[in-house]
């Protein structure tokens, strides 16, 4: 059965290239959230396997919320996005619970190697 | 005894390796099975010890040994630390600062009994030597792939990695560089573990664009001399600026003096302009602009980093937590942010305050928490930061908030608001009565808040500083307290006088003198009134007439007049009364020239209560006016 994935980025062209690489790739993607207050919502209701975060979200950053679901649901399995030149922020995401990070603009087999670590 | 020319000196060094001692605990705390904290803590520790000796203060030495005994242990990888460990170990750091304190005042003989906590020190140790934990010293060398878009980070996983499976330290470059400078690609730790070398690489290349992970033996030998060479070093070791200490009296004092070369170089500006001669105009002129520049100097050399007094932070939060069973994180941002350093002095205190109120009566208990679908840690986030001319000081947290409706009951309670005008107060006015003098809404006042520091005096020692208190909040998500505070000082040694009910005050660097007349002294020439002082006619203006309020009372006897001086003018000016002499802080305001004609800034004094700050040339303008006229 395929894996779940729940997508969490404010940039719609962001969440379908992600949800592109990552479906073919043979992953499910079953939820997209724009702030990180939606992040921590559809993670309690849809518990996927693993969750792709952007940093700089409205409502709640990506760091924020990868602590909050990570203090819920310890076994969180969490893939951080990033812009180029935020290691200071991705220092922090890792501190806050996230496996592992990605850098934007994408490269698809980078993104799969990290997805591959995160869920080990 | 001549080494009493030393107990600064050691107090000092002694205060700075027990701030030290903290913070390393707390980082042991956090991550017990690293080596680093166990190592710097003995180093500051054997540095007490040494310098306590040599003092003579021999209960400090004592406790110092009996700590360094265990820490020497725990170098050593005898011993596990746990809970009950850093426990003892925060107790005996602060047993030692104690101490520190009391045996430099030389009441030795009253310090705290600590025969008690020697001998748990002791057993502490000894206990240690039995569990020997095993493992293996490995040097290690890890590659990060170069095309990673942030090694940084890929380092920075490393450590955390060798750390869930072993002792890590002697890492280089250093954790903190990580964080902010260039990262070159290679990175080198030391590592005790008891895992095999094939585990460790294993464990070490899942971090992700990992190129390289080669394993070497040893290095306990490394250790031991970088603790011997390290005797001189700073208690943080890392690279020193050229600095030297100053008493922080002399900054004061210095102080003092620009502030008033910066008003008779007002004077001297004013007599060249009048004299006309253009040669002394330009020498006053450069005179001028030096003494504006020194004035910069030595603002700037008062500059301190608010991390100074953020520091004393996370082991208070730490300890509060603990006290009232609640979890807490605690994230401090912009501790490089610097500030006058006496302003640094007074908010340490209102800050202390706010976090305890958070922590308190702000952060609900896990359970609560629990309940109101929130995460069980309370989030408690305290930061600087610098816009503009300000520095903003921000306290939040994400408890329950403040409720408006008690607040309301309690106003309207206290008769201060009837209760329909409240409907059309906006939350923050609301909120600011809380820093009404007697407000306290909390139920009871309990031993972590509750020491009389209240929020009013919190608001009253920021407006001293010539800064605003807000006060945010939504219920059941949080509050939070913002400082915006100036980035610097203006003290000024002013003349307090009242009248009727007003407080004013009247910059010393004006006052020639004060005095007392009857009103026989007082003539009247063409209308205006003139004293007469030994042999000097004075014009003779009442504050009460100038100002437009108050009233003069013709059958007073005895006037009290303060004499202004400008240069050749002088002229004296009636008051109801003179307070005294007091420092001010400036605070200049925004109005315009017609509406405040007299004044030039404003000042809270030392009561709380706001005062007007007169301004000398206008006043002196009115007693030359009156001197024409009576010519």
């Amino acid at each position: 059965m395929a894996q779940t994935v729940l997508i969490c980025d404010d940039a719609i062209f962001m969440r379908t290239m992600i949800g592109d690489i990552l479906t073919q790739a043979g992953f499910q993607i079953v939820g997209e959230a724009e702030t990180g207050l939606q992040a921590v919502d559809k993670y309690r209701a849809l518990k996927p396997d693993l969750v792709t975060m952007d940093i700089v979200m409205p409502d709640m950053g990506g760091i924020d919320a990868v602590r909050e679901i990570v203090k819920e649901h310890p076994d969180a399995k969490v893939l951080m996005c990033s812009a180029m030149g935020q290691q200071a922020l991705v220092i922090e995401a890792i501190q806050a619970g996230a496996r592992d990070f990605v850098v934007k603009p994408f490269q698809p087999s980078r993104v799969l190697e990290a997805v591959q670590r995160v869920l080990g | 005894m001549e080494l009493s020319q030393y107990g600064e000196l050691f107090l000092s060094e002694s205060r700075e390796h027990v701030s030290a001692i903290n913070d390393l605990l707390l980082k042991l705390e956090a991550a017990p099975a690293s080596r680093e904290p166990v190592e710097g803590v003995f180093r500051s520790v054997h540095t007490i010890k040494g310098m306590s000796a040599t003092m003579g203060y021999t209960r400090v030495a004592d406790l110092a040994h009996q700590m360094e005994e265990l820490l020497e242990r725990l170098r050593k990888g005898k011993g596990a630390v746990d809970g009950a460990l850093t426990d003892l170990l925060f107790e005996s750091a602060d047993a030692l600062e104690q101490s520190i304190e009391i045996a430099v005042e030389e009441v030795e003989s009253e310090g705290p009994e600590i025969s008690e906590l020697l001998a748990r020190l002791r057993a502490a140790a000894e206990d240690t030597a039995e569990s020997d934990t095993g493992g293996v010293e490995m040097r290690l060398r890890v590659v990060v792939s170069p095309g990673s878009a942030l090694p940084a980070v890929r380092a920075f996983m490393t450590i955390r990695a060798a750390r869930e499976i072993g002792a890590v330290s002697e890492i280089d470059p250093p954790e903190e560089a990580l964080l902010t400078s260039a990262f070159a690609g290679t990175l080198h730790f030391q590592l005790r573990t008891e895992r095999a070398p094939a585990e460790v690489e294993a464990a070490l290349r899942a971090v992700g664009e990992i190129d390289e992970v080669e394993i070497g033996a040893g290095g306990a030998e490394d250790v031991a001399r970088g603790v011997e060479g390290s005797g001189v070093a700073g208690p943080t070791g890392s690279a020193r600026a050229r600095n030297i200490r100053v008493d922080l009296r002399r900054l004061d004092a210095l102080m003092n003096q620009i502030g008033e070369l910066v008003i008779i170089r007002g004077r001297l500006q004013r007599l060249a302009e009048l004299r006309d001669a253009p040669e002394l105009e330009e020498t006053v002129d450069r005179a001028a602009r030096l003494i504006s520049e020194l004035q910069d100097e030595i603002m700037q050399a008062r500059m301190v980093p608010v991390g100074q007094v953020f520091d004393r932070f996370p082991r208070l939060v730490r300890d509060a937590a603990r006290t009232l069973d609640k979890q807490v994180d605690l994230l401090i941002e912009g501790k490089e942010i610097e500030f006058d350093r006496s302003m640094l002095d007074e908010i340490g205190d209102p800050i202390v305050h706010l976090l305890r109120n958070s922590l308190d009566h702000g952060i609900e208990s896990p359970r609560e928490r629990r309940a109101a679908g929130k995460p069980p840690g309370g989030m408690l986030r305290l930061t600087a930061a610098r816009e503009r001319s300000q520095v903003v000081i921000r306290v939040e947290d994400d408890g329950r908030g403040i409720q408006r409706e008690r607040i309301v009951e309690r106003a309207v309670a206290q008769g201060l608001v009837a209760r329909d005008s409240m409907t059309a107060l906006g939350d923050e006015e609301i909120f600011q009565l809380l820093t009404r003098p007697g407000f306290s809404t909390a139920r009871e006042v309990t031993d972590v808040s509750g020491r009389g520091v209240g929020l009013d005096v919190v608001a009253t020692r920021v407006r001293a500083l010539g800064g605003i208190l807000e006060i945010a909040s939504r219920a059941g998500e949080g509050t939070s307290f913002t400082l915006r505070l100036p980035l610097t000082l203006a003290i000024v040694r002013a003349l307090l006088v009242k009248l009727g009910t007003e407080t004013y005050a009247l910059p010393m660097a004006h006052v020639s003198e004060t005095v007392e007349i009857t009103a026989e002294e007082i003539r009247s020439v063409k209308g205006c009134s003139v004293a007469v002082l030994r042999d000097e006619v004075v014009p003779l203006l009442s504050l009460s007439s100038l100002l437009r309020c108050g009233a003069d009372d013709p059958a007073r006897r005895l006037r009290t007049a303060v004499v202004l001086e400008r240069g050749e003018h002088r002229m004296g000016v009636e008051v109801d009364e003179l307070v005294g002499q007091q420092e001010i802080v400036v605070k200049s305001f925004d109005a315009t020239a017609e509406t405040l004609q007299f004044f030039s800034g404003a000042t809270i004094l030392s009561d709380g209560r706001p005062a007007l700050i007169l301004d000398v040339g206008s006043l002196l303008a009115q007693g030359s006016a009156a001197e024409a006229v009576a010519a």
